[in-house]
């Protein structure tokens, strides 16, 4: 007999995969287009009915308690059709769960209260960039007993549409996160910006004269809650990464069991075999690590977060060489934007840069992780 | 020959070029490669990123603009030889020109590099008749300040690297027919993902007599843009290159006069070798030019790449100190630097390997070289409109250039090329992939280039055959050759 975790799991996944199918892949190619093509309000609105943005807030907040598994069941099938939508939910989990790894519950539940639209609820923040490798360009100065925050914050990811932005800026020995109103007073959003991939999860830069910030958590504690976050939320980015590795490896394996090349089916050439069998290893090894990681975080296992740190890198680069197999195998198809696989190919190099640099990350592994086990 | 002096003359293609090649090519590569700057300069930098958002906007519009711009240059003309009315660059200059110019635009590059793609492959077929008289048309239409491109067609809907190889293509399925009709064939079927098609004058087409026998029957025919029962169809929405279009051909009953005909099973009289192994040597012939200009381009994309990371690391300052001076970066601009170096090293050995064995050979010794560079261009221009009447210069010219080569050159030019594209062109996007490695956010941004450098490199290793093709072709020149047991493509 299953439990009620487990049915309640069985439901998600299955909205997930009919919200996919029926909102999302019909529209992909033209979706695929934005900012040149339309914006899915439509799917935006029906994933926001559906409480898919909900999913990792605290039972208290309406949410199923902070736990990854539900998270990651709604990105793993949605992002199998759609990784821009995948990222935008990352995006605004990632946003939630550093409000609330800063102790911030009571003004992350003012920013959801049930009366608000989909787009008013979500928050804007910097998916694609880690607050400590660059020169932060925004400055928090102390305004009577607020923040005043004055500087220019790149791609904040859903910027153009969320009713605040989660900002990172300058304080006075580190750095600290600050709540922002787009729309408020000297906050100004850029058009959006062009990408790579993911261009249905537009992200926009963020420029603020003086405008007023909410401070989220202490002062100067930004590296400490934004590390905090980055490891559980890095599982779940590598999880959009499994989606774009299964459906290229589903994809890749139904073409090379059709086309032919030579007088027979590719997939009966050994190279090709091969090429499409290592795509199908490197997801089935994807799919266990990420089993075991999400398993292992939402039990507080010992080591979890080094192991999911390390998991989730392998996999954001794994997914880069799966979708780049994905092409090999349709040739010059692969190419063409008719097939999805070019969207594939760029939407995992995208997401690859997620939190930081992906050359970057053996580093950050040492200093986070410093302990031989 | 022992195996060791094979060893040695296989692998020291450049050290054998240089007491044959002209040492005058050396300051023409020079020259090539300063226009290339300077239109870089000029045109390509300037509009790159402008043009790729414009055509990713409207995935329909042509980039005339480019067109336009390269025949005011003269590109089109400036690698035509001058017994043709050309401006007569040597060839190997063209792969320096288009590393040069793809470093800015790869899409621009192939532009160009498409054009003599095609007239490479009327040359390969050996009909001097034939070129001599596409060549002038190109001339004098330059001259009118009219463009008029070629673009070379083989790739058919179900037949992608197949039909480079005659093992492969006899085995696949082909469907551009060509039927023999007095005067000329009539040809039926269609070719995708043609580079250059929307803008080309004049396309050379591959079609075949019998479509269960394809290398034994095998017709290779120019059509001209307008032709009866010829069509420009779709026009292919890529991921990158957007500057060189690719499309759909479309032949309904479209006759083509013998005149455009540039081989057949009945123009190979008094060769002494299957039309099969014929058709094989064309294509050898051809892709070892080509392949060494698509390894040009990943050269190319990837110093182009290279560049522009540099740029913005010496932009870019972090907590720990200018991004530039951290050892992992370091160490990862050394590889994208050999990555780069090395693909041009590669290149110009595949060009030497072309001088001294291959297709460049009759234009590129001595005598005919700088006899060619003293003459005027109208003078020899018209010797070769004289010349190439007389049913016998052609005749041998055909007779040398299907005929004569010893297996072993070919061998030699194909095993080089191969390796050249598929090295080549996997430095290219490796570099490209470091470069998002480094910069992350940075790189994925459009206005940094990066990400275009990607999107445009990614096709490099899937036209001019695929990446696996070439390493299989690499195999068969150099590696299995005369060894026991081998055979290809038989597993």
């Amino acid at each position: 007999m299953k439990s009620s975790k487990d049915q309640e799991s069985i439901l998600l996944e299955k909205t997930a995969r009919e919200f996919a199918r029926k909102t999302l892949l019909p529209d992909i190619h033209e979706t695929d287009r934005f900012p040149y093509g339309p914006f899915f309000h439509d799917a935006l609105k029906i994933a926001f009915e559906s409480e898919f943005f909900h999913v990792t807030l605290p039972e208290a907040l309406n949410g199923m308690g902070r736990k990854l598994k539900p998270l990651c069941i709604l990105l793993q099938n949605i992002s199998e059709s759609d990784a821009s939508m995948g990222a935008i939910i990352l995006a605004n989990a990632a946003a939630q769960e550093l409000m609330l790894t800063a102790g911030a519950e009571n003004i992350l539940a003012e920013t959801i209260s049930p009366d608000r639209e989909a787009t008013d609820f979500l928050t804007a923040f910097p998916l694609f960039s880690h607050p400590e490798e660059k020169m932060l360009r925004v400055t928090a100065q102390p305004h009577n007993g607020s923040y005043h925050l004055t500087g220019t914050a790149e791609c904040m990811v859903l910027g153009s549409m969320a009713g605040r932005c989660l900002v990172p800026a300058k304080t006075s020995t580190g750095y600290s996160y600050f709540l922002v109103d787009s729309k408020a007073d000297g906050a100004a959003v850029s058009e959006p910006i062009k990408n790579l991939g993911l261009h249905a999860c537009p992200a926009v830069d963020l420029t603020l004269s003086n405008a007023d910030g909410i401070m989220i958590g202490r002062e100067d504690e930004g590296a400490l809650i934004f590390s905090k976050m980055q490891k559980k939320m890095m599982i779940a980015a590598a999880v959009v990464s499994l989606g774009i590795m299964r459906s290229s490896y589903k994809d890749a394996f139904q073409y090379a069991s059709k086309r032919q090349q030579g007088g027979r089916k590719i997939i009966e050439w050994s190279e090709l075999s091969a090429m499409v069998g290592q795509m199908g290893m490197k997801t089935r090894i994807a799919d266990m690590l990420l089993k075991t990681a999400i398993a292992d975080a939402d039990n507080g296992n010992p080591g979890w977060a080094e192991q999911g740190y390390a998991a989730a890198s392998q996999i954001l680069t794994d997914a880069c060489t799966v979708s780049t197999l994905g092409v090999q195998v349709f040739g010059g198809y692969g190419y063409m934007r008719d097939y999805l696989q070019e969207k594939r190919f760029r939407d995992s190099r995208h997401l690859q840069s997620v939190f930081g640099t992906p050359a970057r990350r053996p580093i950050y592994f040492l200093k986070q992780f410093n302990k031989m086990n | 020959m022992d195996e060791n002096t094979l060893w040695f003359d296989d692998y020291s293609c450049g050290l054998m070029a240089i007491a044959k090649q002209p040492t005058a090519m050396i300051k023409e590569i020079k020259h090539a490669t300063a226009l290339a700057r300077r239109f870089n300069e000029e045109v390509v930098s300037r509009r790159a990123l402008e043009i790729d958002d414009e055509l990713d906007r409207d995935p329909n519009a042509l980039p005339y603009e480019w067109v336009r711009q390269a025949l005011e240059w003269g590109l089109y003309t400036h690698w035509i030889p001058k017994i043709f009315g050309g401006r007569g660059c040597c060839f190997p200059s063209l792969s320096h020109f288009v590393e040069e110019v793809a470093s800015s635009c790869l899409g621009m590059a192939n532009l160009i590099g498409s054009h003599y793609l095609g007239i490479a492959g009327v040359m390969a077929t050996g009909n001097l008749t034939v070129l001599q008289w596409l060549c002038e048309d190109m001339v004098q239409s330059n001259k009118r300040g009219e463009a008029c491109l070629a673009s070379f067609a083989i790739t058919e809907p179900s037949s992608g690297s197949d039909t480079a190889s005659a093992d492969l293509v006899d085995r696949g399925s082909i469907s551009c027919e060509s039927k023999k009709v007095p005067g000329g064939y009539v040809l039926n079927g269609s070719k995708i993902f043609i580079s250059n098609a929307h803008f080309a004058t004049w396309h050379m087409v591959l079609a075949f007599e019998d479509i269960k026998k394809p290398s034994a029957s095998a017709v290779f025919c120019v059509v001209r843009t307008g032709a009866k029962g010829f069509q420009i169809g779709k026009k292919e929405d890529k991921m990158g290159q957007r500057a060189c279009p690719a499309s759909e051909l479309i032949f309904t009953d479209c006759f083509v006069p013998d005149k455009q005909i540039c081989l057949s099973p009945h123009m190979v009289k008094g060769i002494n070798k299957p039309y099969r192994d014929i058709y094989q040597g064309v294509f050898d012939d051809l892709c070892s030019i080509s392949r060494a200009g698509v390894c040009a381009l990943g050269a190319g994309v990837g110093r182009g790449v290279y560049n522009d990371t540099l740029k913005l690391l010496e932009e870019t300052q972090t907590p720990d100190g200018w991004l530039i001076n951290q050892e992992w970066v370091q160490m990862k601009m050394a590889d994208m630097l050999r990555n780069t170096v090395v693909a041009r090293l590669i290149y110009n050995e595949v060009n030497h390997a072309n001088s001294i064995y291959g297709l460049f050979k009759p234009l590129q010794t001595k005598p005919l070289y700088y006899l060619s560079k003293l003459l005027p261009t109208g003078w020899l221009a018209k010797l070769t409109r004289i010349i190439v009447k007389w049913p016998l210069i052609p005749y041998l010219f055909r007779q040398d250039q299907l005929g004569r080569h010893p297996e072993i050159y070919r061998q030699r030019t194909s095993g080089w090329a191969s390796l050249a594209k598929f090295a080549g062109t996997d430095a290219g996007v490796e570099n490209c992939e470091i470069a998002l490695q480094i910069l992350g956010e940075c790189g994925i941004r459009h206005s940094n280039r990066i990400e275009k450098h990607l999107r445009d490199a990614r096709l490099l290793t899937i036209y001019e055959g695929t990446n696996q093709m070439n390493r299989l072709d690499l195999f068969k020149n150099f590696i299995g050759r005369n060894r026991k047991h081998v055979s290809m493509y038989s597993d």
